[in-house]
């Protein structure tokens, strides 16, 4: 498993000869302060990234940790310009290596590996969020800014946690109704929303 | 490749991706497996779907955030709490049953044709007596203790009640020369 991803990641690192390293040999491996500010770029949108994929937070941060775990090892096999889609690539990689690890493990080694030391860089890296409280704000403001049954559907779906189709049968609209007024509300709140928190 | 998020959150004007919806319902795990499927597929190869998704994860959690905080705390009863407010409402409701079962008794004494009849006479002879000073039987001492006892002229005193009611208990032997009813059985 472990293997196969790998292998993954560095077919997935391109050109060698415009990578960030030019070998394999843990002398050239990135530097881990060159890490860190990678990191600080890019955690909070591939932590939002690995939720969306997992839809679970706790697993969400491990597949994160694996990610920069893999790009302190290999990190200098991937182009400067093309680092991000390297990241997203490797990420999608360890969410999906992390469901079919957590599918195929048995109860009694889950707990054994969770009883494990974290690693390096899991006591190195801080905390990410994947949105920051004035975007929170922000949003607030414009789902009051929201047409009425634009709104209704939204809060319907993502805080009640209807389907799409209980707030059609519900409302007495077609679900191709509903489903606009989704998406006419969340181009709205799309706007609202910042650039993910970083610290640049 | 289709528009970064930026693009689509710089430009009012510019359509946003289509896929956006898409990507918001592979996060709240609204897809079927099938669709999912061919989703993340997709996501192998597609750098903007990746940040599709980053985006629509971002802005769920957000919204989520945003409506939970929009909402007023609602603390759910406890069934320590139903069982206290159950108590609690036995105990009023016994009280409040209580406190009108006197009142009600207290209104609705019994009346009997007689005691009526011997209320409505004393009363008269009361009146009468002020006016004519014709109660023999009364001693002044009495009659000044009475006044006392009332807060207006024309009112029936006390004692006069009291002597209706025990009118109205079985009979028993007068006293000799001592009769209640001799002083105003002027007939």
């Amino acid at each position: 498993m472990e293997s196969e991803d790998s292998t993954e990641t560095e077919s997935a690192s391109g050109d060698a000869t415009q990578n960030c390293g030019s070998g394999t040999s843990s002398a050239e491996r990135l530097a881990p302060e060159l890490v860190r500010e990678l990191y600080h770029q890019h955690a909070a949108e591939m932590l939002a990234f690995l939720q969306g994929v997992l839809r679970d937070g706790d697993r969400a941060r491990e597949a994160l940790q694996n990610t920069f775990q893999r790009m302190l090892e290999s990190g200098h096999t991937a182009r400067l310009d093309s680092i991000r889609g390297w990241l997203f690539r490797v990420a999608f990689n360890e969410a999906m290596a992390l469901r079919r690890r957590q599918s195929a493990r048995d109860r009694t080694l889950q707990r054994f590996v969770s009883t494990q030391p974290p690693t390096e860089i899991e006591t190195q890296l801080p905390e990410t969020e994947i949105i920051r409280a004035e975007d929170v704000a922000r949003l607030k403001e414009a789902l009051k800014q929201l047409p009425a049954d634009q709104r209704e559907v939204v809060e319907r779906r993502m805080h009640r946690d209807v389907t799409f189709a209980q707030i059609a049968a519900d409302l007495k609209v077609p679900l191709g109704t509903v489903l606009t007024r989704m998406r006419l509300a969340l181009q709205k709140l799309q706007k609202t929303l910042g650039r993910p928190p970083s610290k640049d | 490749m289709s528009p970064t998020p930026a693009n689509l959150t710089d430009d009012p004007g510019m359509e946003a991706d289509p896929r956006f919806l898409q990507a918001v319902q592979f996060v709240l795990g609204d897809l079927s497996a099938h669709e999912q499927a061919a989703f993340e597929a997709a996501l192998i190869d597609d750098l903007g779907l990746c940040e599709l998704v980053a985006q629509a994860t971002r802005l769920t959690h957000g919204v989520q955030l945003a409506l939970a905080e929009s909402d007023t705390p609602v603390v759910p009863a406890t069934p320590t709490d139903v069982r206290r407010d159950r108590w609690l409402v036995a105990a009023v409701a016994t009280l409040a049953t209580g406190v009108a079962a006197g009142f009600f008794t207290t209104l609705t004494a019994p009346s009997t044709p007689a005691s009526t009849q011997a209320a409505a006479r004393l009363v008269s002879l009361w009146r009468d007596a002020g006016r004519i000073h014709s109660v023999a039987a009364l001693s002044e001492t009495t009659v000044d203790a009475e006044v006392r006892d009332t807060t207006g002229d024309d009112r029936v005193p006390n004692w006069m009640l009291a002597a209706v009611s025990l009118e109205n208990r079985p009979s028993r032997p007068p006293l000799p020369g001592n009769s209640p009813a001799e002083p105003w059985d002027d007939n």
